[in-house]
């Protein structure tokens, strides 16, 4: 990198590549078109993933990359902004994976010195990365291999000392589960399986530590921003994750006949007031935590009626409760609190956790799968089948596969209802009674996803009826969109989208002061769809097809058992893809033609 | 227009009431009687409102909470009743602030919903219109609005 460059105010304008099979790290230059164009997280770990010909490789091997991105906001007073992306080809669905999480980790990792970590290569045993501002080195393991992830980090902390921050698979990432997740600070980068990816690479932890700041812009018009913005996040806006965290959504969702229960075959759930949060705080005691730099503090943790005091509580979200909970026929709160608190330890995703053992209990149930303690409602099976999952043993190796694999595998009508998209389990938005959300599920670059699509905001709004699908709702899913693949690229938290009135000004205006970019929120939109596009190229050059981009046939072929208004056609769905892909600038069948692939300013190769 | 039935600021009438309220609270979670009559209305009066709930009381709208709404409010669901057969979705708002005045840190402002708050109707169609016409049994939804997971 030449020495006389000067990045951007608020990026190291390099980022650090780490072969691990030579241990040789260089910094590579990333220019101000490239930042500007990608600015970092989700965004800039695409381009990287391009730029490495990632695309065409199998995840799971050593010429896979994988990417810890930082963003232009990490280390500045902006509230939630202490977040970063892991940006990796998904074993799970093979295309494109982009997880976030927010933690010291994101703070330390760019105070390193560069706006992204990329490693290649595999270490030839089992090891710990350590990157120390400068200085980057391989080291053994030891006795950290097959450990869960509290555990990792608590040795991590006591062998490095305070001034490191980590990152750590669990043992099912080093079995490459295909949904293991990489954990810090005991949150997740929970989505599409980068803890297998790293486990593939024999690499159980990343510790990085550095001093290097960026510089801002505007600092004064920085501190500004940020105290107005930490102002507001106290406000109604972010009430309701602040006082009751995202599981409160169980009760309306149920309510609304949009909480998938047994494998999506009901959209509703008798017992779901014992599942109440309310409840889980009577039976067992409630905190409350927050990430790293974050003023509104979501995290609500709950202790299990049977752990001693000094346990930390189980933190739950919504969809942990649904995906172990409903999804599995399960009422027992006490039940669903150890599932989440396994799944943790053991690093592994719970939607898909959840998804994948549903979806065995039905095939059990349908008489395509022999396990006869397997079955909805049953807590002891849930733990025993997580368990397996962790260790790959016996039908834990199958169900560590996912639930595309598992119905390829069994074969039947199970792919009918194996509730996935491109691989990735479907979250806790049935898309039946949520139908923009559908097309949110069916066009999602990595999948069926909630957090890159908020489709489902539509739903939850007069704007469109959320049981008859058509083309008033694509633009609107497309919006939502957009914001959301600018909020995971510069980076801040989605819990915040409702204190912004006009989201994309107010955005503009954040990377005004930090960066100094003339930046206006036409330009961002822009922006978004470059990235949404490279995202797809990316899965173009992995082997997509049209036909991918839909649901399973059990969304589309049948009513939800407990409301026949919940119905979507295939056709209904068909025709918003191709006009979603229309409205992207794409063929109508979501193929990207070179032209438009050039103008991406995207590597030509993988 | 409507207007809640309160009581006059007499002691007298507050102990009246309190005690109508009692006998007419079938509901678990409580009965708000609305009617034109205000703060003005007799003892007779209240006793009818009372005692032939049904002949005054034409429409009747359910309300359930959800979120940060059901926090505020202390309550899952009321029922309300209104003495009119036209009640629209802002007549409820504007009972419920009534009702639960802490419902105002956040959820209702200046008759509607706040920002940060939805509502539904019969867990079918959301609505945004304050003069969105409610029936007899029908149930309104009152939620926080974001339904991120």
């Amino acid at each position: 990198m030449p020495n006389n460059y000067q990045p951007p105010p608020g990026y190291h304008g390099c980022y650090l590549r780490i072969d691990l099979s030579t241990g040789v790290a260089q910094r590579v230059e990333l220019t101000p078109t490239v930042l500007r164009n990608y600015l970092g997280g989700s965004g800039l770990g695409t381009y990287l993933l391009l730029r490495e010909g990632s695309a065409t490789v199998d995840p799971l091997s050593a010429a896979a990359a994988i990417a810890f991105v930082f963003s232009p906001l990490v280390g500045s007073p902006l509230t939630t902004s202490a977040k970063f992306a892991v940006v990796s080809k998904s074993p799970l669905t093979n295309r494109i994976n982009d997880s976030l999480a927010s933690s010291g980790f994101a703070i330390a990792g760019k105070q390193t010195g560069c706006d992204a970590i990329v490693l290649v290569g595999s270490a030839d045993r089992p090891a710990v990365l350590v990157v120390d501002e400068g200085d980057v080195r391989v080291e053994p393991a030891k006795e950290l291999w097959g450990s869960d992830c509290a555990a990792a980090q608590q040795s991590l902390s006591q062998q490095y000392g305070p001034g490191f921050r980590h990152a750590v698979i669990g043992p099912a990432g080093e079995r490459r589960v295909r949904y293991a997740t990489i954990s810090h600070d005991g949150r997740h980068a929970g989505r599409g399986g980068s803890g297998a990816v790293l486990g593939a690479k024999n690499i159980k932890a990343i510790v990085v530590r550095g001093t290097q700041r960026c510089r801002w812009a505007d600092p004064a018009g920085l501190t500004r921003l940020a105290k107005e913005l930490s102002s507001r996040s106290l406000g109604p806006a972010t009430a309701k994750y602040r006082e009751l965290g995202t599981a409160s959504n169980l009760l309306l969702f149920n309510r609304l006949g949009a909480l998938p229960s047994r494998n999506f075959q009901q959209g509703q759930f008798a017992d779901v007031a014992a599942l109440d949060p309310v409840v889980l705080a009577e039976k067992g005691g409630h905190a409350r935590s927050t990430c790293a730099a974050c003023t509104i503090g979501c995290e609500h943790l709950y202790s299990l009626g049977s752990s001693s005091e000094a346990e930390p509580g189980v933190r739950v979200e919504y969809e942990n409760l649904f995906a172990l909970g409903p999804l599995c026929g399960i009422s027992d709160s006490e039940v669903v609190l150890q599932a989440s608190r396994r799944c943790d330890e053991l690093g592994i995703d719970t939607i898909s956790t959840g998804g994948t053992i549903s979806f065995a209990m039905e095939c059990v149930e349908r008489g395509l799968l022999d396990l006869p303690w397997l079955t909805f409602g049953d807590g002891t099976a849930l733990l025993r089948a997580i368990d397996l999952i962790g260790q790959r043993d016996g039908v834990g190796d199958w169900l560590a596969e996912g639930s595309r694999r598992l119905a390829d595998r069994l074969g039947g009508d199970s792919a009918r209802f194996a509730p996935h998209v491109k691989g990735l389990e479907i979250p806790g938005y049935e898309p039946r009674a949520l139908q923009t959300m559908a097309l949110g599920f069916a066009v999602g670059s990595r999948g069926a996803d909630h957090n890159r699509s908020g489709a489902y905001e539509v739903d939850f709004s007069e704007r469109v009826n959320r049981y008859a699908l058509t083309s008033q709702s694509v633009p609107l899913a497309i919006e939502t969109e957009n914001a959301a693949t600018i909020m995971d690229s510069m980076i801040l938290c989605k819990f915040l989208r409702r204190v912004f009135t006009e989201f994309f000004q107010s955005a503009a205006e954040m990377l005004e002061v930090t960066t100094g970019w003339d930046v206006s929120a036409e330009e961002l939109v822009a922006t978004a769809n470059r990235i949404v596009s490279a995202k797809k190229l990316f899965n173009i050059r992995a082997g997509w097809t049209p036909q991918e981009d839909s649901l399973p046939d059990r969304f589309l072929q049948e009513p939800q058992q407990d409301n026949s208004e919940a119905r979507l056609s295939p056709e209904q769905l068909r025709v918003a893809v191709r006009l979603y892909n229309e409205l992207r600038g794409w063929n109508a069948d979501g193929s990207i033609t070179s032209g438009r692939a050039d103008n991406l300013g995207l590597p030509a190769n993988g | 227009m409507l207007t809640e039935l309160r009581p006059p600021v007499a002691s007298f009438h507050q102990c009246v009431f309190r005690a109508l309220r009692t006998i007419v609270g079938q509901h678990p979670v409580g009965v708000m009687i609305l009617s034109n009559a205000g703060s003005g209305a007799t003892i007779s009066r209240l006793h009818r409102l009372a005692y032939d709930e049904q002949m005054v009381a034409q429409t009747k709208v359910d309300v359930e909470f959800y979120g940060v709404p059901r926090q505020r409010a202390g309550v899952d669901r009321v029922q309300l009743a209104f003495a009119t057969s036209s009640v629209v979705a802002a007549d409820v708002i504007e009972a419920l602030v009534r009702r639960f005045p802490t419902l105002s840190n956040g959820c209702l402002e200046n008759g509607w919903l706040h920002a940060s708050c939805a509502a539904n109707v019969d867990g079918c169609d959301f609505i945004s219109d304050p003069a969105t016409p409610l029936s007899c049994g029908q149930t309104l939804l009152v939620m926080s609005a974001d339904a991120g997971g």
